[in-house]
Order: C-alpha cells, then structure tokens, then sequence
C-alpha cells in the first residue's frame, strides 16, 4: 500500500511540529524518516497512523483520504519505541491479540490464530518462549514481540517509532539487520522513524532527513549522504569539517589556499562555507601544490577501526580527520607536529542558509 | 569490605545496609501497635469456657449483626469499587474547570469526624430531611435501615478506591491503548482486554481497604442505622452494648471472632490481589 502525505501541518499550541510537509511513499518500500529530536519526525509517523489528527492536509493511503478511518480501521501496524506490550498478557497472547479482536465474521477459529501466531513467533525465533510475560523478557526480545504483534494482523503499513532506541548498541545492530532481512522477505511498505544517521543509511531503501517541522531532502542512502541538498543534511549526515572564507569568480579563498569552487550550490559570489567530511581530508608532512593547508596536530586518538585526529589549521578553525588503521600508522603522526591536510570533495555553500 | 559482603550474601539479605535497624523499627513498631493490644483480646476471652464463649459467639443477635456488617461491608466496597473507578477515571483523564476542588473533595470523608457524616447522613435522609422527603414516597427507606448502613459505609470508603486508583491511571501507559486501537481493538474491547485487566490490582487494593474500613466502622453508622437488633445492628454496637454492661469477655469474644474473620477475608484479599498481579517482574 502505498502512502501520499499532502501539504500536512499539525501544531502542538504554539508549537509547529510539521509545517506544509509532502512525501510520498511508494508500496513495498522501506523508508527512514531521519532527523534531530523535535523535528516531527514521530509527529509525522502518528499522523500516517491515525494517533495524530492533521490540522492542514490530507493523508492517502492507497490514494484513499485516510482521514475517513480512525486507526483501527487504517490497515497500519505499529510499532512503537517502548514496545507498548500488553504486560499483563503472554507473549502468545500479545501477538493473539490482533486477531482474536477482530469482528466474529472475519475471526479465524481458535486453531488458526494459534497456529498463526506460532509462525509468528517462530519468525522472530521465540516459540519457546510463549507463555512468558513481557517482564520476563529483554528488551530486545520485547521488540520482537511488538513487532510480531503488529505484523499478525498482516498490516498493509508498517510504521516504527524509533524501534530499536531505547536498546543496547550490539542488539540494536543485530536487530536492525534483521528487519532489513525481515522486510525483504514480506515486502510491507514500512516507514521508520530514527535519530540514527548509521541505522537509516543501512536500514532503509529512501531517507527522508526531516528538521523542525519540514523535509529537507529525500532521497536514496547513497544520494543523501553523497550529495546533501544543505548544509543541515550534510552536518547531520556524517561528521563534518567546515572551511570558512569567500568565493570570487568561481575559485574558494579557504584558509590561504584557492581551491576551484565547482561544488558550490550557486554561482554567486560572496562569503562561503566549505563542507568537507571528516574522511574526505588526506594528511601528508610535505606541502606540495596550492590545495595544501597548513596544520597542527592536537590530538590523536585511536576509535575502534579508526583513528580520529583533531587538527587547527592555519585558519584558526578546528578539523577532525579520521584516517584509516593503516594510513595512520604509516603517518605515525605526533601531537604538535605541523602538518599539510588537503581536502577532498569539498561542497561549497554560500552563506545565506545559516544551520 | 568483602568479607561483609559474603557473609550478608550467605544470609541471604543482599548488601543493602540497615537492614537491623529498619527490621528492628518495624517489629517494634507492630508489636506494639498492633500486636499487644490485639492479644489482650485472645487473653480475654480466653478466660471463658468454651460453651460461654459459644454461647457469646452465636447467640442469634450476634450472628444476625455479623451478617449486618460484612454484608453491608462487602456491598459498600463493590459499590465504591465501581463509583470509585469512574470518580477516579474522570478526574485523571478529563480537563475540565473544578477538577482540583472536586479532587480536594474526595478526601472529605477522611477528614470529617465520622459522627458528623452519621448525623449528617441522618438528617438528610430522615423522613422529614432533603432526600427522605423525596424517596419516602417512592418506597425507599434509607434512614435507620441496613440501607443506611450501606450508605454510611460508602460515604466513608470511597476516598480508599479513588486514591488507590488514581496514580495508577495517572501513570497509565497511554501507548498500550493506542497500541490496542492500531490492532483494530474497538473502544470497549480495548477497555475490558487492556485497560480493566491493568487497573484490576488497584482496585483491588481500594476494594479492601473500603472493606476494611467499613467493617470497622462504628461512629457514623450508629446515628443512621437505627440499631434494630436483628436487622440493622452492626457487631461494633453489639460490642459497645457489652461493655456497657460490664460484660468484658463477652466483648472480647465477639470481637476476637470479628478479627479472626476479617483477618481471614483479608488475607483472601491478598491473596487474589497477588494472583493479578502475576504478571509483574518479581
């Protein structure tokens, strides 16, 4: 089933969570809403739900107004970040639940939800741990019952409000893999909400990057974090190094080196930051050529299989460089040493948009 | 520092500290208030044989004031369970102007003296008081009835069930329902499958705390009752007319058979409130 949000506005008194917010989302597909918190990321995700009312816009779904339906009529399964169980029902009766709700005419048999509810459960590995009440599970395994619990009534949607947020690191990874895994086997449109730039690139298909209240770019993964629409994406996504200085006739003045400012979002001169991530910077000792600017090392500090440097180039401003293992250990760079960096793929943004 | 911790470990109290004092505090605190007072009750009766202590027991006065009390007792606690519920559902749920001093209400009975409530509840609803002279007509005898005695104990009970009820609600996980909504539960499955089943403990809690309370009552009820023996005497009366009479072990037994059977229902009580709440971690 696909979803169609229209110009949607919704505000909280004073507060405007979404202001005049479009997208579209095509069925099968699996789409992050990624953004800051108060960015009206879950705002959005309850909306498409039925949780949330809209106060300007309309939502479709399947291109039909599903403002007609409240949410349990809506076909949505959610998922949401504190797992909302049934605490006092049993795993079993937690996934049951959807079924055993419904109207007597299009009730299955008792046999068939049980015989349902066991594939479900055997999906998310727990057979064995049916009788079981939500308190005697671990978090991770909570979530796996939210979301078996959602899918049992075969949902046309399904929407996740930050599901694996509130989990540890290592079972978050594992889980989140899963659901890719998960949603490529059942193909249901799905949207997630996360905060986490890293789960949305490997998780999902097409990235909406929201921040207060509005879309700043959608796109694939690889479009998103490659070639951010603004400054915002580009600091969101990723770690980021900014250049301050000014572009005069197509070349960047960026801390005593003209670099050619192909990258810039428009052609107008004036003032200009340049955004360069953090392992698009090469460092070297010998400064050959006018791209090289000079730096000094103050700090180096080994970050699993990364090493992050912390640099002050000659333009006074900070840098964080993360070299890989090996380029580092060639380097065997020293605290206070001075250095050469240059810049890769460096986007240039010309300072009207402040972030 | 380990070796304390291994040997509060081998006794099987955790390493929390002050474990001695508080326990100490506690047992005091229960032997004194309620324990030594509540023996002297055994001691005294004990003084009597066994067929005067049957004879003070079962009398057919007595027995009929037992039913009096924990049938009014059991009525009123299901009727504040129910009233209560809604009192305590609109107070947390909805906004509306005089919510605080409606909530400031509730807890009236608590404060009043009970004789206050007892005479007041008379006057009202005596044949010639506001609402006696309107249900009079209709056949409906509250004043000096066992009705009266329902009444009474309702008004001093509700406050248990309301208060007991209410954080519960408050702290309500309102995404259970919303959860229960998207699985395409209708408001009132979504009511008797989720909501119900998760305030069933507190309830249950006010439910016997207003048992207790009403079981126990003796001051606001001797001035609506009426005090009919056979019909609307409450045991508590039943033990003060003994006294009266410098019957003390008389007194006594009634009032040990009183406590061993509240006692009982009580533990019933808890036992039940355990089992709802099976769910929970331990």
């Amino acid at each position: 089933m696909s979803i169609e949000i229209e110009n949607v506005s919704k505000r909280f008194g004073a507060f405007a969570a979404l202001e005049d917010v479009s997208l579209s989302v095509p069925s099968g597909e699996l789409v992050a809403l990624l953004g800051p918190s108060g960015s009206g990321k879950t705002t959005l995700l309850r909306i498409i739900a039925g949780l949330e009312s809209v106060d300007e816009g309309k939502v479709l779904l399947n291109g039909e107004d599903a403002s007609l339906h409240d949410p349990r009529h809506r076909k949505v399964g959610f998922v949401f970040q504190h797992y909302a169980l049934f605490r006092h029902m049993t795993v079993f009766d937690n996934v049951a639940f959807g079924l055993s709700v419904k109207p007597k005419r299009t009730r299955p048999g008792k046999e068939v939800i049980r015989s349902k509810v066991f594939d479900l459960l055997k999906l998310i590995q727990m057979e064995h741990l049916w009788d079981r009440y939500p308190s005697q599970l671990s978090g991770g395994q909570r979530q796996r019952v939210a979301l078996a619990r959602a899918l049992a009534v075969e949902p046309q949607v399904l929407l996740l409000d930050e599901p694996f947020g509130a989990l540890d690191a290592k079972v978050r990874q594992e889980l989140r893999r899963w659901l890719r895994q998960l949603h490529d086997e059942i193909h249901v449109t799905s949207v997630f909400v996360t905060h986490d730039q890293e789960e949305a690139l490997e998780v999902a298909d097409r990235i909406v990057v929201m921040n207060r209240g509005k879309v700043e770019q959608e796109g694939t993964p690889s479009e998103v974090y490659d070639h951010p629409a603004n400054p915002f994406v580009f600091d969101f996504l990723g770690k980021v190094n900014l250049f301050h200085g000014r572009i005069d006739n197509g070349v960047a003045q960026l801390g005593g080196v003209r670099l050619p400012a192909s990258g810039s979002s428009s052609g107008t001169d004036g003032s200009a930051v340049g955004y360069v991530r953090s392992h698009d910077i090469d460092i070297s000792r010998h400064g050959s050529g006018s791209d090289a600017i000079a730096a000094q090392v103050r700090g180096v500090l080994r970050v699993g299989p990364l090493v992050r440097v912390d640099l002050l180039h000659a333009g006074g401003e900070q840098l964080e460089v993360d070299l890989s293992r090996d380029a580092a250990d060639r380097l065997a760079l020293q605290v206070g040493e001075q250095v050469f960096v240059r810049p890769r793929n460096v986007r240039f943004f010309v300072n009207d948009y402040q972030i | 520092m380990a070796r304390s911790l291994k040997k509060s470990h081998a006794a099987g109290w955790g390493n929390l500290p002050g474990f001695a004092p508080t326990m100490g505090y506690t047992l005091l605190c229960l032997l004194v208030v309620v324990l030594v007072p509540l023996s002297t009750l055994f001691f005294k009766a004990a003084t009597l044989t066994l067929d005067e202590f049957v004879g003070a027991v079962a009398a057919p006065r007595v027995l009929a004031s037992y039913r009096v009390t924990f049938g009014a007792a059991l009525l009123a606690a299901v009727t504040n369970a129910f009233f209560g519920v809604i009192v305590a559902w609109t107070l947390v749920r909805y906004r509306f102007p005089g919510r605080r001093i409606l909530d400031a209400l509730v807890d009236l009975p608590f404060a009043l003296p009970t004789a206050v409530a007892g005479i007041t509840l008379a006057g009202i609803f005596a044949s010639n008081g506001w609402l006696g002279k309107v249900l009079e007509p209709l056949g409906v005898k509250v004043a000096f009835t066992p009705v009266g005695i329902w009444l009474a104990m309702v008004f001093i009970g509700l406050p248990f069930v309301v208060r007991t009820v209410q954080p519960v609600l408050q702290e309500f996980d309102r995404e259970a329902e919303e959860a229960a909504a998207c699985l395409g539960g209708n408001r009132w499955q979504i009511c008797t499958r989720v909501v119900f089943p998760l305030m069933f403990p507190a309830v249950l809690t006010g439910f016997t705390l207003a048992f207790a309370r009403a079981v126990g009552e003796y001051g606001s009820i001797v001035f609506i009752a009426g005090n009919m023996p056979m019909v609307s005497e409450i045991t508590p009366l039943l033990i003060i007319t003994k006294l009266e009479q410098y019957d003390y072990a008389g007194a006594t037994a009634v009032a040990v058979v009183m406590l061993l059977v509240s006692f009982m229902l009580l533990l019933v009580l808890n036992l039940l409130q355990k089992w709802s709440r099976r769910y929970a971690e331990q």
